[in-house]
């Protein structure tokens, strides 16, 4: 089994943790990580994990690029991101047993270290330097795709509802005011669902120019070169 | 019934060992709040998640001016992760005490100092698979959305207008 070589560990550790701000984050436990997986090179258009398919493991991008597909309302794939170095994926199904929601393609000659499930499962449950770092990576990981993913869904939901952006000003309690349209009652009901209040409405303007969809903040990139195009 | 024993019997805690929620108790004592008594405000700065061990919290959101009720925190539920783990940590939302509650405040100092306690790291892992099932539920609804806005008329706004075609050459609805 092939191990990541300790310079690529190095770097990719420290742009890691310079990506992620979580209690504990170290370069050097994000290395140890690292060693526990297992060097893999993909050719060009290989597929990494495919959409709808167990994931028995996650990746850390250490070289290339990976393109993310989804499939559309008509069957076809769709390009819906880019991800590159430093970047985790595919483990959204090693943490809760679901399958693959995208599938991950290489674009280009792409270099991963590969965390198998047992592995993953097992740093996961204990109090090990490696294990306290891949517990708290990914949680502030998830952490972010959740912000992103609220503050998206918000977005869609008050561009389709004309409501102006006003400032926040929390008010007492008493105070509180009933929503007067049925569109307000379906924001607020959607909003309950989701538990989507972690974003907080005064980003949405920011969330606009930098957030297009909901997987992942890496994608922006894609995108952004996109609708350049 | 002790705190201790408030936490052996959450099931996020099943198998931990009575000494490491000893432990856990001890660095960061359980925190009570009466009935209708803020935990926090939305737009605070704060860096401290919340376990709710006892009782229930409602979630409020502000925006366009008024209130919204979103949602209510129920017995083993983390509330206030985004501060500790994300950039940016302010507040996303108000949150009261429904009922007279309880909760375990979980700052940096806690996962510092009890890294390697078998209850902190019950809790991160409850975490985990809480934010995990958020994200799926919350792409499921994104889905949705779109597929409904999708047979909707334009918006008018032309900022609105640009959001929905990027997302519309996204999703390839229309």
């Amino acid at each position: 089994m092939q191990r990541i070589s300790p310079a690529d560990a190095d770097r990719l550790a420290k742009r890691i943790v310079s990506h992620h701000s979580f209690p504990g984050a170290s370069h050097a436990a994000i290395e140890r990580v690292l060693n526990h997986g297992e060097l893999q090179h993909f050719d060009h258009g290989t597929t990494l994990c495919g959409e709808s398919q167990p994931g028995n493991e996650l990746f850390f991008l250490v070289r290339g690029n990976i393109t993310v597909l989804r499939k559309g309302g008509d069957g076809t794939d769709r390009v819906i991101s880019d991800m590159t170095c430093p970047n985790v994926f595919g483990h959204m199904s090693v943490i809760d047993g679901s399958v693959r929601s995208a599938t991950c393609r290489a674009n280009g000659p792409v270099e991963v270290v590969v965390l198998p499930r047992q592995i993953v499962d097992r740093l996961i449950s204990e109090g090990s330097v490696a294990g306290v770092a891949l517990r708290r990576l990914l949680i502030a990981s998830l952490c972010d795709q959740l912000s992103h993913a609220n503050g998206f869904v918000r977005k869609l939901v008050l561009d389709h509802s004309g409501l102006p952006e006003t400032p926040t000003t929390p008010t007492p309690s008493t105070s509180k005011e009933s929503l007067p349209s049925s569109h307000d009652e379906s924001l607020r009901t959607l909003t309950a669902k989701l538990g989507g209040w972690d974003t907080n409405l005064q980003d949405l303007d920011e969330l606009e120019k930098e957030v297009e969809f909901v997987m992942d903040e890496d994608q922006k990139r894609t995108l952004d070169a996109r609708y350049r195009s | 019934m002790t705190a201790t024993d408030t936490l052996a019997s959450m099931f996020i805690f099943k198998g931990v060992s009575k000494s490491a929620l000893q432990e856990i108790c001890s660095m960061a004592p359980p925190v009570n709040f009466k009935p209708g008594v803020t935990v926090f405000n939305q737009g605070d700065e704060s860096d401290v998640a919340l376990l709710l061990i006892d009782g229930k919290l409602g979630v409020e959101v502000s925006s366009a001016g008024q209130h919204r009720e979103v949602g209510q925190i129920n017995v083993g539920e983390i509330v206030g992760e985004t501060a500790l783990f994300a950039r940016g940590g302010k507040r996303s939302a108000t949150v009261r005490a429904l009922q007279s509650s309880q909760c375990l405040l979980i700052n940096r100092d806690l996962l510092d100092n009890a890294a390697k306690n078998d209850a902190l790291i019950a809790i991160e892992r409850h975490l985990l698979a809480t934010l995990a099932r958020r994200i799926r539920r919350t792409n499921q609804e994104t889905a949705k959305l779109w597929k409904e806005f999708g047979m909707q008329e334009a918006p008018t706004s032309a900022a609105s207008s640009g959001f929905v075609t990027k997302l519309k050459k996204l999703f390839g609805g229309g």
